[in-house]
């Protein structure tokens, strides 16, 4: 999954850096953004449960954590 | 990518800034911009007013929102306006579906004490959008 990843990424020609994150995901996450100094940080939406739309918690966690902006993309309605 | 983008501007500073973010978007991708005025006149404000200030043309809010509008058209960008009624964000959800979004702008906002958290229209926004939003930092380096 993460080859196929990082295949894609480069075919399109971008710089790219990889960091291994351990521990919980979206503190992880927003410690590494305030680590390189992120601008953005870029998170699925995640998770449907029933009927209803629910934002994951990694999405949810970040966008209240992080010290920059957070896209939240729609990974839902396009599948 | 996002061709259809929403914004949300209050009239508050830390909209203008998520405004002009939306607005560079949809300049380097194309599209169209839909400026949504989604701030909820204070009632309790306007009755405080003296009678002589009753009829003032214009709220700070709007006035900075008239900014945004001379601030979008001088970076050459498409833009629709909508005026949201009632909630904020329930408002902001409406008319991004209506409009068919591929995403949706909003300043994060607030910071209470020396702790940041996240405001409530932006996390409302987060949980019910059905397209993508960009939850922009409005809160300047250094002031944090």
């Amino acid at each position: 999954m993460l080859e196929q990843l990082r295949a894609r990424i480069s075919q399109e020609g971008v710089e790219a850096r990889y960091y291994p994150a351990v521990g919980d995901p979206a503190e992880a996450i927003v410690r590494l953004a305030d680590q390189v100094g992120a601008d953005l940080i870029v998170v699925g939406n995640k998770g449907m449960k029933g009927v209803r739309r629910v934002l994951g918690s990694v999405p949810n966690s970040v966008a209240h954590h992080a010290n920059c902006s957070v896209l939240i993309v729609d990974t839902v309605s396009d599948s | 990518m996002f061709k259809t983008v929403l914004v949300a501007a209050d009239g508050s500073q830390t909209a203008a800034r998520a405004v002009s973010t939306a607005a560079e978007l949809v300049r380097v991708l194309g599209g169209t911009l839909h400026v949504v005025n989604a701030y909820r006149p204070d009632p309790v404000r306007a009755d405080k007013l003296p009678g002589e200030f009753s009829n003032a043309p214009s709220e700070p809010a709007d006035l900075l929102l008239s900014d945004l509008r001379l601030a979008i058209e001088n970076a050459g960008v498409k833009a629709e306006y909508h005026a949201a009624k009632g909630d904020p964000a329930e408002a902001i959800v409406r008319i991004a579906d209506r409009i068919e979004a591929d995403l949706i702008v909003v300043g994060n906002k607030g910071m209470k004490g020396v702790r940041r958290v996240l405001g409530s229209v932006p996390n409302s926004v987060a949980h019910q959008a059905n397209c993508s939003v960009l939850i922009v930092d409005t809160v300047p380096r250094g002031e944090d």
